[in-house]
């Protein structure tokens, strides 16, 4: 599995739509961060009036008084889905490169225990979902300072906290890329799905419905949903929830794919 | 037969089913350590069903598999066989050697050295930094035996390697194939193009329908390709029973309105006169021996050719 994982880095080192998600990720950043300092900041305000766009920015202004750089970061990227949804597209993508291309035959020759392979996958998702988190909180703490210190910092503990609940949310996520492409071999069956699911679509309308039956606390228990409601902090057991959700699901997740893989021919 | 004697490949009674319909039928091949074994058969014949069971890329029904000696399952038999199965598989945005270490990573090989050793070897060491997706259908499959060429294995197992090359390549293949046989390697290749592989094989299968019909040595083919001496005339219905009087035991065959095989006649002359005396045209006449297509294509309308020389017995010989 070892040699396994070896492969997919090298790949992942070398794929450009890696590097493309990633800008995504970082132009969203910038857009966001550009907006809050134009609505927050004296300067701001100067430069929106220069641009006409101040009586719009004043509409929808936002107070960012109880803002923190934590709470930035996941109303950009993470609340929204828009980081699940970006991640989900890069996993289908590169799983399905290898059914696409062919390659996976070069690969399953060699590698006959077949759970090896799902597993490796599931990791090296795991390992490109913790470098995106990092590298873009690491970003936005670097926007802040260069737009003048705009929220306080968050402390390091409730940091890491937040952080390692929602790339555990997001590795279990991935894991469910993983499957839906391994049972149907299409990158655009992966790209739909990571949209829907990873945007929050299907929950979003899911929950409509069944909170005409009071059942939509059962929502709170997807993925998405773990993601949008996890604490940033920890303040109890309770807080820990996502987690248990998040674990959950990685498991049955893997153990799915692995299932799916090794019932069909290559 | 050496019972002692170790096959490169050894299936025993194996078996896919695809809803239902048996795509490859209790397969008995046995494969000798050595041998280039062409694998004959039309398509939908299972023969790259029956290669990728062998690869680990279809699971069988039934049956079993043995790998010089060992179960399939056995991680080290994995290592020594190399595979190229339908079309190569490779990455269209990377280079060749970026495929090639891919695999090499995937097998666990440190040392790159051996990747551009192998694609010097296939010719491929001036392609740069060209993607695969630019290649020729002819450096893909060039490209797909050097991935199988990787680690060294022993045996390769290599599905149409010749498809979509040009005739230069093809030879190129076929001295690569024939130089590592040389170096010990095993070979268990399946073709369309039975002249090219009647070059190289030293063995042969033929399935048909999912079941081996035949498996037969070079040396046993060329006993069981007889010679045969074809007439054309103008009416085959006068001529047969003519030929027949003349022949006495030998074996006859009409091949279509106009053309009759013999076999087992030693002279023509006389029968050419016997017939112009009765009237009959003869446009054409002539001995010719019988190649592996034309042993191939009797062997799939059901003629057991030579068989009574040979004691064959369908599917259970072993070669």
């Amino acid at each position: 599995m070892f040699n396994l994982l070896r492969m997919d880095l090298y790949r992942l080192k070398r794929s450009r739509s890696i590097y493309i998600c990633f800008a995504i990720l970082l132009v969203m950043t910038v857009i966001c961060f550009w907006f809050v300092w134009m609505t927050a900041t004296p300067q701001g305000d100067a430069l929106a009036e220069k641009l006409g766009i101040a009586e719009v920015l004043r509409e929808d202004s936002l107070s960012v008084e109880n803002y923190d750089t934590l709470l930035m970061f996941r109303e950009i990227a993470m609340d929204g889905g828009a980081y699940s949804a970006i991640l989900g597209i890069l996993v289908a993508l590169f799983v399905c490169l290898d059914f696409h291309s062919g390659f996976l035959k070069n690969i399953m020759s060699l590698h006959r225990q077949r759970w090896k392979y799902a597993i490796s996958k599931v990791i090296t998702a795991g390992i490109l979902s913790f470098f995106y988190l990092m590298l873009q909180y690491a970003f936005c703490l670097l926007l802040n300072v260069l737009f003048g210190h705009l929220v306080p910092l968050t402390g390091f503990g409730d940091t890491l906290f937040y952080l390692a609940s929602a790339w555990l949310n997001t590795t279990a996520f991935s894991a469910l890329m993983i499957l839906i492409c391994f049972f149907t071999r299409s990158s655009a069956a992966g790209v739909f799905t990571a949209l829907l699911l990873g945007g929050g679509i299907v929950q979003t309308i899911l929950r409509g419905f069944l909170s005409l039956f009071h059942l939509d606390d059962w929502l709170n228990y997807t993925l998405y949903y773990s993601l949008v409601l996890a604490p940033s902090s920890y303040t109890g057991t309770g807080s820990l929830r996502m987690f248990g959700a998040a674990l959950v699901f990685l498991v049955l997740y893997s153990a799915l794919a692995t299932v799916s893989l090794s019932r069909q021919d290559i | 037969m050496n019972n002692k004697e170790t096959f490169a490949v050894e299936t025993v009674a194996l078996t896919k089913l695809y809803k239902g319909k048996a795509a490859v039928n209790h397969l008995n091949l046995k494969v000798r350590e050595g041998a280039i074994y062409g694998f004959i058969g039309r398509n939908g014949a299972g023969k790259s069903t029956t290669l990728k069971m062998l690869c680990g890329l279809v699971k069988p029904a039934e049956g079993e598999i043995r790998l010089f000696g060992k179960p399939v399952q056995d991680p080290f038999v994995a290592r020594r066989i190399g595979c190229l199965i339908e079309s190569a598989g490779l990455y269209p945005k990377m280079t060749a050697r970026q495929n090639m270490i891919m695999k090499a990573r995937c097998m666990g090989l440190s040392d790159e050295k051996s990747v551009d050793l192998i694609l010097e070897r296939t010719g491929l060491s001036d392609t740069g930094n060209k993607p695969t997706k630019l290649f020729s259908m002819g450096m893909k499959q060039r490209l797909g035996v050097a991935l199988a060429l990787l680690g060294n294995p022993d045996l390769l197992i290599l599905d149409e390697p010749i498809n979509g090359l040009d005739p230069e390549g093809v030879r190129e293949i076929r001295q690569l194939i024939l130089s590592l046989n040389e170096e010990g390697k095993t070979f268990l290749i399946s073709s369309h193009i039975l002249g090219e592989l009647s070059k190289i094989s030293t063995h042969y299968g033929i399935i048909k329908d999912g079941n081996l019909v035949d498996q037969i040595s070079r040396q046993e083919l060329e006993k069981s390709c007889t010679d045969y001496y074809q007439i054309e005339v103008d009416d085959v219905k006068r001529s047969l029973p003519l030929i027949m009087e003349h022949i006495g035991g030998s074996q006859t065959e009409v091949q279509d309105s106009h053309t009759i095989r013999i076999y087992g006649l030693a002279e023509g002359a006389a029968l050419n006169r016997l017939l112009v005396e009765n009237q009959i045209q003869v446009y054409a006449s002539g001995f010719h021996h019988m190649d592996l297509e034309e042993y191939f294509l009797a062997r799939m309308d059901g003629s057991h050719i030579g068989d009574s020389q040979n004691g064959k017995k369908e599917g259970e010989k072993n070669v």
